[in-house]
């Protein structure tokens, strides 16, 4: 019973984590609310028996993605850029993200799932031996992906801009001013010409 | 017998060497090239009718090379069938070619598209040798399309004359319309005898294999008729008969050798040879044989009259071209067959020979055909006279010359034959109006005053050798031919025709009373009424020319209708062209510019830009514009899979 | 004992504001690629949750892998966009439109 209320605390501390994440004005605050939604996510998995998840997600997460993301936060403009949201488009937006919840909602609760009563516990010894034993090939994987990405990020922010084109030459393009150009000449006129033709 | 092949494919060769070569090697080299190749076809058809006539020997029929295989049966070859048929045939079209090239030696020196002439014309030799030699009914219709093709580039060849050109397309466009009836009379072979080979149709006839029985519009007809009479309009075309002679006059727009060659001695008698080919399914055709046998007396006829009015020397000769030929489809007519091939070969030679004495004389006044301009021209040009004369009397049928066996030969069968005599007095006219036109065609060329100005006259002359000797060569025949090859053609059976073994058959009957030729000159005392026609028609030529106006004459009178080839042209003009006319004209705007033009292709293209445009402003380029469409989709279609009940 | 449609719901909504938040802040790239940590946390959630139901550990391993990705992918997605800062001197997406004409 302990554990329902637990539960439910935390379940709201999460939304609400999460809603500070999604419209908090500066970014900043918006990854403190990551921060929350993580911590309390970590929580929420200790209860579900996962504890060495639990304890991962902190680590990375919290001590390391959300550190990174801080540092770009602070090293762009990411903050000056607002959204300026028209209330269509808003409205738009929330219509069918309601609807989307609702149907995650209904689905959920008409699916009879198969539970086992009491659940089960995993420890660190039996995921290890999941890991390096059925998934060896994957978690080699994992770790190639883990050393791409290092070297990526790395290597990414290390390139030079590239050396502008020459952006400068413009082709004279026709418009209506200078596309036909009407000159005036001085030409004898017929009466003129037959006069002279009789003299 | 393999040569038979020989005879085919030297005139190509030569065709083909002079087409790519010629340009650079000069005329010397054209023209010997093209000659001796038909002189090597002459030389080596003469040995094939050696062979299967003296010697007996079977028909050769040989598959070349086999050249579509569709199914089982229908599979179509390219061979020869050379029996003594085809190999005359050969005899005459390789000797008439001869005999053109060596006179367009002389005749087209002055042209500039020498090579261009000499290409064409072996070509059209070695169309005519595959359309003789074939040995069924694909090859037949490629040879007849071939000298076709020839036909026209000839009658056009001299393209920047407007007047050439359009005659050219209207020989090509008429033979056309007939080209249905022989496309849809192979088609009726197939469906009834399912091949094309000869050899076989003529065996499943002779062993009286039942044939399933033609639905034609509701009428239930025998396949032997309907596929005599299709196969006929096909002839009709080639072989200008009425009504779809009017392009033949008109071809004479082409140059006068070529007139000689295709419009009178060899392409325009193929639909004959084709008739005589087939003999054995048109023997089985009774009724089709009473149609040939009424165009064949219309046409010799209605165009004999004709050519009593004409003017131009050329088409004098022309339209009484249409009138033997019609002499020639009489034949067919009343299952003569023998004497219509043979009655083809006389003919050959003397039409020959008068076209190419037409053509020297065309030559000697500087291309001016009007006979009102001539008259006199015996005094200047004694060979060309004289060959003149022998060409008429042949043509007429004066007794000895080789048109006499020929005609007389013809309308004794048809004496004979069941037909009813109408035709046979009609036949007899005919000689009459023959006689008509030829002496008139004489005596307004060669005898009385001339009628040209005193220094032109003195100046014509006779042309060179190069242009004499061609038709010395073929007044030989034109004399004595038809007593050489009567008996052996007519009373010996030499073209191996079944027919011929039924004694019922009219020609059986009629040469029954002749021995040998001999008789049959002979007979001409006992039955003197065609030579008194010919007298009579001699007569009234006389006094045509004695008494003729050389004016026009007017358009609604009697000699206007005649002379005017009775206003058919104009009648198809009025009755067809216009309404196709109006009809196209109609389709083009109904049908083309509105329907397809405007709005199947501009409307398309309409459609698609305007759907674009409007399509273009989804593609915002905005990342969330797309998201917010995918995530809209995934609502949307997770509502519908919840409503039908979907759970994880 | 928790509930496990509970859980559910709560991961629901995770997901659902992370989408929204992907479409909100459709031009500020940090923003953006923050809601898309949330998106990956809702399903971390679903994993963790359903392998205690399931008793399965293959949900918690897959938890572990998805962390990994999600930390290359936060990895790089933020050298990205410090790249394009220097190219652009801006991480604003509705001005990065050199792909678009």
């Amino acid at each position: 019973m302990i554990e329902n209320i637990i539960f439910y605390a935390i379940s709201s501390v999460t939304v609400a984590a999460t809603l500070s994440v999604v419209f908090a004005r500066k970014s900043v605050y918006a990854i403190m609310g990551m921060v929350l939604a993580f911590f309390s996510a970590a929580t929420l998995w200790v209860l579900l028996n996962a504890e060495f998840l639990a304890m991962i997600l902190v680590v990375v997460y919290v001590g390391a993605v959300m550190v990174l993301f801080l540092f770009v936060v602070m090293m762009t403009d990411a903050d000056t850029v607002h959204h300026k949201s028209s209330k269509f488009f808003s409205v738009i937006l929330a219509i069918p993200s309601f609807a989307f919840l609702l149907e995650l909602i209904i689905v959920t609760s008409k699916t009879n799932y198969k539970v086992i009563d009491g659940g089960a516990a995993f420890d660190v010894k039996a995921i290890g031996a999941a890991l390096f034993g059925e998934y060896i090939y994957a978690t080699e994987v994992a770790a190639v992906i883990l050393l791409v990405a290092i070297i990526a990020a790395i290597a990414l922010p290390d390139i030079k801009p590239a050396e502008k084109l020459e952006d400068d030459f413009e082709p004279e393009l026709a418009n209506k001013d200078n596309r036909l150009r009407l000159v005036k000449m001085d030409t004898p006129d017929k009466e003129q010409n037959l006069e002279e033709s009789a003299q | 017998m393999d040569m038979s092949y020989v005879v085919i494919l030297a005139p190509l060769f030569a065709a083909a060497l002079t087409a790519l070569f010629g340009d650079s090697f000069g005329r010397r080299f054209t023209h010997l090239t093209t000659s001796f190749s038909v002189f090597i076809a002459l030389v080596v058809s003469c040995i094939l009718f050696y062979q299967t006539y003296i010697l007996q020997q079977q028909p050769y029929y040989a598959q070349m090379f086999s050249w579509l295989e569709i199914s089982e049966l229908a599979r179509i070859t390219v061979g020869v069938y050379v029996g003594s048929l085809s190999s005359l045939m050969m005899i005459v079209v390789c000797a008439v070619s001869l005999c053109v090239h060596i006179f367009s030696i002389g005749y087209m020196e002055e042209d500039e598209s020498y090579n261009r002439f000499f290409t064409y014309i072996a070509f059209f030799t070695f169309s005519m040798l595959t359309l003789v030699a074939a040995n069924n009914f694909l090859q037949l219709f490629i040879g007849w399309e071939a000298v076709g093709l020839s036909s026209y580039l000839l009658i056009g060849f001299w393209y920047t004359k407007p007047s050439a050109t359009t005659a050219s397309l209207k020989a090509f466009l008429v033979n056309r319309i007939s080209d249905i009836g022989l496309v849809l009379g192979v088609a009726a072979v197939f469906y009834t005898f399912n091949t094309f080979e000869f050899d076989q149709v003529f065996n499943q006839i002779s062993t009286g294999a039942s044939v399933s029985v033609i639905n034609m519009l509701g009428f239930m007809v025998s396949p032997y008729e309907v596929i005599a009479i299709l196969l006929f309009i096909g002839a009709m075309g080639k072989s200008a008969q009425f009504p779809l002679h009017v392009w033949l006059p008109d071809s004479m727009e082409g140059p006068t050798p070529i007139s000689a060659l295709i419009h009178a001695a060899t392409m325009v008698t193929a639909g004959v040879f084709m008739v005589v080919r087939l003999a054995p399914v048109y023997e089985q055709a009774e009724f089709a044989r009473l149609f040939i046998l009424s165009i064949g007396t219309i046409t010799a006829i209605s165009m004999g009259f004709v050519a009593i009015l004409q003017y131009d020397i050329k088409r004098i000769v022309a339209y009484s071209t249409i009138s033997q030929l019609g002499y020639m489809v009489i034949g067919l007519g009343v299952s003569a067959y023998s004497a219509s091939i043979f009655h083809l070969v006389t003919h050959a030679f003397f039409k020959a020979l008068m076209f190419l004495v037409a053509g020297s004389v065309i030559l000697a006044l500087h291309h001016k055909q009007d006979v009102r301009k001539m008259g006199g021209l015996r005094k200047k040009m004694p060979i060309s006279s004289v060959c003149a004369v022998i060409a008429s009397l042949a043509l007429v049928g004066f007794p000895g010359t080789s048109g006499f066996f020929s005609k007389e030969i013809i309308i004794e069968a048809v004496h004979h034959s069941s037909a009813s005599s109408v035709f046979y007095y009609l036949a007899l006219f005919g000689v009459l109006l023959t006689s008509i036109y030829s002496f008139r065609f004489l005596f307004i060329v060669f005898f009385g005053e001339h009628r040209m100005p005193d220094e032109e006259y003195s100046h014509v002359h006779e042309p060179a050798k190069v242009i004499t000797v061609p038709l010395m060569l073929l007044a030989i025949p034109s004399l004595i031919g038809g007593a050489v090859l009567f008996d052996s053609i007519i009373l010996d059976n030499a073209l191996d025709i079944a027919a011929f073994a039924d004694s019922s058959n009219p020609l059986v009957q009629s040469s029954s009373n002749f021995n040998d030729w001999v008789d049959m000159l002979l007979s001409v005392f006992k039955h003197p009424m065609a030579l008194l026609l010919v007298l009579i028609g001699a007569g009234a030529a006389w006094l045509i020319t004695k008494f003729d106006s050389f004016s026009e004459h007017k358009p609604i009178s009697v000699k206007g209708i005649l002379s005017n080839g009775y206003y058919i042209n104009e009648l198809y003009a009025t009755f067809i062209v216009q309404p196709v006319h109006v009809i196209a004209h109609l389709a083009d705007k109904a049908f083309d510019k509105a329907l397809i033009d405007t709005v199947i292709v501009n409307g398309t293209a309409f459609v698609i830009e305007k759907s674009s445009r409007a399509l273009k402003k989804i593609q915002t380029g905005y990342v969330y514009h797309y998201l917010l469409a995918m995530f809209l989709f995934v609502v949307i279609f997770g509502w519908m899979a919840i409503r039908n009940g979907v759970t994880l | 004992m928790i509930d496990l449609k509970d859980v559910l719901v709560l991961s629901s909504i995770l997901f659902t504001f992370g989408i929204a938040g992907v479409i909100m802040h459709r031009r500020n790239l940090v923003r953006l690629l923050m809601c898309v940590e949330l998106i990956l946390l809702a399903v971390n959630i679903n994993f963790v949750a359903f392998s205690n139901s399931m008793a399965d550990i293959s949900g918690q391993v897959f938890v572990f892998f998805i962390l990994t990705i999600a930390a290359a992918e936060s990895a790089v997605g933020l050298a990205l966009i410090i790249t394009l800062y220097r190219e652009h001197k801006t991480v604003d997406l509705d001005k990065l439109t050199e792909l678009r004409e």
